[in-house]
């Protein structure tokens, strides 16, 4: 993108932050979005972050589509967490900075090692500021999904596979994962055996 | 008291979100017991935050936003503000489950960073018990490893790097005691022999990229990756 | 060579090289990855020379494959590489391994120890070609496969699961069926009648 720094007087929109970056302005446009799900200001708010965002977000995903993906995931979580940010423990651009650094970094998790577990948030809590001592890791925020999914995975089923090793379905682990009547799935597969000879007879008689 | 933290760059990265998520844990682990740390990792979050929302700004601010907007999105920003203001969905913090794992009769807390991963079974050798973090890194091997009273690990030495984060108790070797809260970070270079005199549970990571090419002993005395 | 009973679409490739041989009821197709327990000292051995050469070859033994059988048709396996080991809480060695193609074996040999080794030459077959066609139901089916199972899971880190050639050949491999009749999905059965048949399973 070219600059040119003689332009920028005329270009209201831009310099109404000025050189420095309004930190109040940001602070009560968050504290209206928390209070009042204020739209509007949730709109300046976007105005600000998205395209910064974006411009971050493609440093580190060559796709675009996933950097788009940066921009939505982190801006509907602003939208969602906004009541968690709290102004006296830091500033509003050190709470989206966590925000956008921890959706990225699922992201590229997922992406890299093909695993959604997004752990981000246990890493760098966004409800709290990491300065504060004895608060610190207090009020977390859970994913729902994946704390449902933790709960979910039950120390029963590690046991019954320990020492074995899934190398096959069992018939009855095939009609369960099909939702069907065990002699459904045998018969099945018999129809199905059947037919492979039938080919095979084709073939090679 | 503790002695060992974790070098300025690796604290960079971390808050950059640059390291994979078994050192980003090890650092958030240590920075929970470490107020020294927890200052440092503050201040560099809000300098990298403040300047990543203003180098964009100051690189492109000849051309007012929308226009800025318009050329660089292929996506309906507009589209995008009213798909997510439509939802009145709110994210509530729940409230702290506190995780606890135990390992011969000894219960710990598990740190916040880990409570969300999952823990693979108990193994044990001597007095030595490891359960595996399924982090799917590849040759980043991350675990929690308990030593009972009077266990130690043998003499071993590691391609890459061994993280170890003291979580109770202590240990020491050739270098010193180590306690809790402690960040002890080797390469290849160091050999060590750490031993446990009162028992302790830690937080490793381990890098071991060539695994299988050392050889008939390693392979066949798989003891150093039994354990990291 | 001409013994051989090759399905149409079966070439020989340049490749040959001598393997040790584990003959084991495993049907393994490229890509595939399965764990293995390892205690027999003759295997550890093995094991430990796969390691620091080229892997070594699984080649599906079963006592439902009969004798004349495995003389008509071509004595196949899964070429392995080693790419983790761990060890149990029995302290047994497990070795996980992924195969990299399929190999004819021509000839064994066995040495002090009987151990197994063999000249071998890489064969193709449809499993190792990659084609991104997304054949949605048996994808998502083993999606479901693989979210039920953790053991499985935790084997397939990437799971390629818009190949629909790959998606058939791990239906193949956890299918409950018998050794014999996967064999033939090697010696005998195309592609098409692979497709055929999972599909008849699983959708219908």
């Amino acid at each position: 993108m070219q600059t040119n720094l003689l332009s920028r007087p005329t270009s209201a929109k831009s310099t109404s932050m000025s050189d420095k970056i309004n930190h109040p302005q940001l602070c009560q446009w968050l504290e209206s979005v928390a209070t009042n799900r204020d739209k509007v200001a949730f709109t300046h708010l976007f105005h600000f972050f998205a395209p910064k965002i974006l411009r971050i977000a493609r440093g580190k995903f060559p796709n675009e589509a996933q950097a788009n993906e940066v921009v939505q995931d982190t801006m509907s979580n602003v939208w969602r967490k906004a009541h968690l940010f709290n102004q006296d423990k830091g500033a509003a651009t050190t709470w989206v900075y966590t925000v956008m650094r921890n959706v990225t970094f699922d992201m590229l998790r997922k992406i890299q090692g093909n695993k959604e577990d997004n752990l981000s948030d246990d890493i760098w809590p966004v409800a709290e500021k990491m300065s504060c001592e004895d608060e610190v890791f207090e009020d977390h925020l859970a994913n729902e999904n994946l704390l449902d999914v933790i709960e979910a995975l039950p120390q029963a089923q590690q046991d019954v596979v320990k020492g074995f090793y899934f190398r096959e379905m069992s018939q009855e682990q095939l009609a369960v994962h099909l939702n069907l009547p065990l002699g459904t799935v045998k018969s099945r597969l018999r129809l199905a055996l059947g037919k492979l000879k039938v080919q095979l007879g084709e073939q090679h008689d | 008291m503790i002695n060992h933290h974790p070098k300025f760059e690796l604290i960079q990265a971390f808050v950059n979100g640059d390291l994979p998520a078994s050192l980003s844990a090890g650092v958030a682990i240590h920075a929970d017991m470490c107020p020294v740390c927890q200052q440092t990792i503050a201040q560099i979050t809000e300098q990298v935050a403040e300047a990543s929302f203003e180098e964009e700004y100051l690189d492109r601010f000849i051309v007012d936003d929308i226009e800025a907007l318009d050329a660089v999105a292929v996506i309906d920003f507009d589209h995008m503000i009213d798909d997510i203001v439509e939802s009145s969905d709110i994210s509530v913090a729940l409230p702290k489950v506190e995780k606890t794992i135990s390992f011969n009769d000894k219960t710990y807390t598990i740190p916040t960073a880990l409570s969300n991963m999952e823990l693979g079974k108990h193994a044990h050798i001597g007095k030595l018990t490891r359960s595996r973090i399924q982090l799917n890194e590849n040759e980043i091997h991350t675990s929690l490893l308990h030593i009972q009273p009077g266990g130690g690990v043998p003499e071993h030495t590691h391609k890459g790097f061994e993280l170890t984060v003291l979580l109770e108790g202590s240990f020491h070797d050739e270098s010193g005691e180590y306690v809790k809260g402690d960040f002890i970070m080797l390469d290849s270079s160091h050999q060590h022999h750490p031993i446990s005199t009162n028992g302790c549970l830690c937080y490793t990571v381990a890098n071991d990229a060539l695994h299988f090419t050392q050889g008939i002993n390693k392979l066949l005395n798989p003891i150093g990756s039994f354990i990291y | 060579m001409n013994s051989y009973k090759l399905a149409s679409g079966i070439v020989m490739k340049e490749l040959n090289a001598t393997l040790p041989i584990f003959p084991l009821p495993v049907f393994l197709l490229p890509e595939g990855v399965t764990k293995l327990r390892i205690f027999e000292p003759r295997y550890l051995k093995m094991v430990s020379t796969a390691t620091s050469g080229q892997g070594f070859v699984i080649w599906l033994q079963d006592i439902k494959i009969s004798a004349n059988e495995s003389a008509t048709s071509m004595p196949w396996g899964s070429w392995v590489e080693i790419i983790n080991f761990d060890q149990g809480d029995d302290g047994i060695l497990e070795i996980d391994v992924k195969c990299k193609s399929l190999v004819v074996i021509k000839s064994i040999a066995h040495d002090e120890n009987n151990l197994h080794f063999g000249d071998v030459s890489r064969i193709a077959h449809w499993s190792d070609t990659h084609v991104n066609i997304t054949n949605g139901q048996l994808s998502r089916s083993l999606a479901n496969v693989f979210a039920e199972n953790d053991s499985l899971n935790n084997l397939y880190p990437k799971k390629v699961l818009n190949d629909s050639h790959w998606v058939l050949a791990r239906w193949l491999e956890i299918l409950p069926i018998e050794l014999n009749v996967k064999n033939a999905f090697v010696v005998s059965y195309s592609f098409k009648d692979a497709k055929a048949f999972v599909e008849s399973v699983i959708l219908e």
